[in-house]
């Protein structure tokens, strides 16, 4: 911090307290007495159970026990000590373990659209939504969950305990990751089961991975390093036959100051307020490009999408030219499908951007703080952050 | 330490339903919540409105409240929620109106002083999230890493915010020399609360 914006920091910070120490209004804890003591507690999901729903529980808890015993009993066949083990259970979504009521998605329409919204309830903090395995995943902050919807009607089909803050996805064939933001490394989330594993890798990730040159990439911003992981080696953890290990699977390149990853032209860049710089995927250097500058959101597979707090540009890596400026502040994300970008912006609803032409086509008004706008399914989902919310609109 | 003991005692007491330590609670914290949403949202009323909304859904969720030692952590979340609504419902109405008692002042070049007035129409123009690092940090004197915490974000995006603000803040003084017409005609009450 230079000598100027230290001294700006020290001054906001004493006019900050010296704001800071007026008093409610005595009307203000009235009204909080007044609304509160006509307003009732939500309860837990599941309330204590009287003597008599005690007994029916124990009854349909023996009941289930005795009827899944019959159903083994007769599946499998005779075993002896020494057999090999059954085979790993098929790909059909089982039901979550942890799956508690959310409330239903409700039509709506957006902009002339039809559109639906599911409300995750207060804080979920729903940051990426994609589509794999047959369904929409949405990974949720603060709930510390999964979410997997069905594609069509919305409705939850599994929630997933997830590390300690499930944050970006990235999809693999066997399986599902998501980077686990708040706590450390990445957390396998089953498709065929619906169950997530441990966290594995040291490092706190921020943004969303990348999938190039046969690893899996991970920004890990907090610690100074970019992780690593070799496809191949996640493709043994999802099939069960490695056990995730924090160090021995993991590289972990030293990148100092660098935020998020994107893949262009071929080649892994990162970025940060200084400049543009490549990941060289044989020596795991990174080698700064000497191109201004923002933080790296992503690539349409040419050019870099970097956000520069007010607005938002469209860079060519190979020589660091400005393709196209686009005058939004406080943008989320950009995803791209079919030669369009969509663009998230905080406050601003989505924004579809021709990529041949750069035009903007429409501004969605989809309200709150929208973080991520992914085509899939026939339809385009959004996640919006402070209000926890997932949309889906039709085209 | 005899406080703490008496408000962890009544955030217990308060999720079973007891009204009275709720209101024990929410006594011991009034003044200190509506005086950071004041200076998040840099209005009165909508401070009164955020901190109200906040200590009644405290009341409501109380039950689900994981860890009662995290209370107060908890409810700046909540205050904090309840100022980004305060800013969607600004946005949503296009009542702006938030610079209303700013009288345009005379910078200090000399001293290196900077204006309280400037610094606070500069603050105004910081997007709520930025704002809201910035007072938890200089205000209740929280690292960046129990912001992260407290409102549930990753370490990165806090510290983004709070460079971000800074640099923000910056270039809102600078374009404020540049402009002094300008800012003389947004002193008649537009353009802030864009957070």
């Amino acid at each position: 911090m230079d000598r100027f914006s230290a001294d700006l920091d020290r001054q906001l910070g004493e006019w900050l307290r010296e704001e800071s120490t007026t008093r409610a209004p005595g009307r203000l804890v009235e009204g909080v007495f007044a609304q509160t003591t006509r307003t009732r507690q939500v309860r837990r999901w599941w309330p204590p159970a009287s003597p008599a729903r005690s007994l029916q529980l124990a009854v349909a808890a023996i009941a289930v026990v005795a009827v899944t015993a019959f159903a083994i009993a007769r599946l499998l066949p005779d075993q002896g000590v020494g057999t090999e083990p059954t085979p790993r259970p098929t790909a059909t979504p089982g039901p979550s373990p942890t799956l508690s009521p959310l409330p239903s998605p409700q039509a709506t329409s957006l902009d002339g659209s039809p559109a639906m919204v599911l409300r995750f309830g207060i804080d979920a903090g729903p940051i990426d939504v994609v589509e794999a395995f047959g369904s929409i995943w949405t990974a949720n902050i603060h709930s510390h969950e999964v979410v997997r919807l069905d594609a069509t009607t919305v409705q939850p089909i599994a929630r997933i305990p997830a590390g300690t803050g499930p944050a970006w996805f990235a999809v693999t064939d066997d399986a599902l990751w998501v980077t686990n933001q708040t706590g450390s490394g990445l957390v396998l989330i089953d498709p065929a089961t619906n169950l997530a594993g441990l966290s594995f890798g040291e490092a706190t990730p921020c943004g969303a991975p990348v999938l190039a040159f046969d690893s899996l990439w991970a920004s890990a911003c907090d610690s100074n390093v970019i992780l690593r992981f070799d496809t191949a080696d996640l493709a043994d953890i999802a099939a069960g036959r490695r056990f995730p290990s924090n160090s021995e699977l993991i590289s972990e390149i030293t990148a100092p100051g660098y935020r998020w990853l994107a893949f262009a032209a071929g080649r892994l860049f990162t970025g940060n307020a200084a400049g543009l710089a490549e990941v060289d995927p044989t020596t795991e250097t990174v080698t700064d490009l000497g191109f201004c500058c923002g933080d790296v959101m992503g690539s349409d597979g040419q050019t870099i999408w970097l956000n520069r707090v007010t607005d938002v540009v469209r860079m060519d890596p190979a020589d660091g030219r400005i393709v196209a400026t686009f005058p939004y502040a406080n943008a989320g994300s950009v995803t791209f499908a079919d030669g369009r970008a969509w663009l998230t912006v905080s406050g601003g609803g989505v924004i579809e951007i021709d990529l041949a032409s750069n035009v903007v086509l429409r501004t969605i008004p989809v309200p709150g703080s929208t973080l991520v706008a992914r085509e899939a399914a026939g339809a385009l989902w959004v996640t919006a952050f402070d209000t926890s919310e997932l949309w889906r609109i039709e085209p | 330490m005899e406080s703490f003991r008496n408000e962890a005692a009544d955030v217990t007491r308060a999720m079973a339903g007891d009204h009275d330590a709720f209101a024990a609670l929410a006594n011991a914290n009034v003044d200190r919540l509506y005086a950071l949403a004041r200076v998040i949202v840099r209005d009165a009323d909508r401070a009164e409105d955020a901190t109200q909304e906040a200590l009644v859904r405290a009341w409501r969720e109380l039950p689900k409240l994981r860890e009662p030692a995290r209370f107060q952590a908890w409810l700046w979340r909540l205050l904090v929620n309840a100022c980004y609504d305060e800013g969607r419902r600004i946005r949503s109405r296009s009542e702006v109106v938030l610079l209303s008692d700013h009288h345009p002042a005379i910078p200090d070049e000399s001293s290196g002083v900077i204006d309280r007035d400037r610094l606070d129409r500069a603050f105004r123009r910081l997007p709520l999230e930025q704002r809201v690092v910035t007072v938890l940090s200089h205000v209740e004197g929280l690292t960046h890493e129990e912001i992260a915490t407290t409102l549930g974000l990753p370490l990165g995006t806090v510290k983004s915010r709070v460079r971000y603000a800074l640099a923000g803040l910056r270039s809102a003084l600078e374009a404020d020399d540049r402009t002094p017409v300008r800012r003389e005609s947004r002193g008649q009450g537009v353009g802030g609360g864009r957070g």
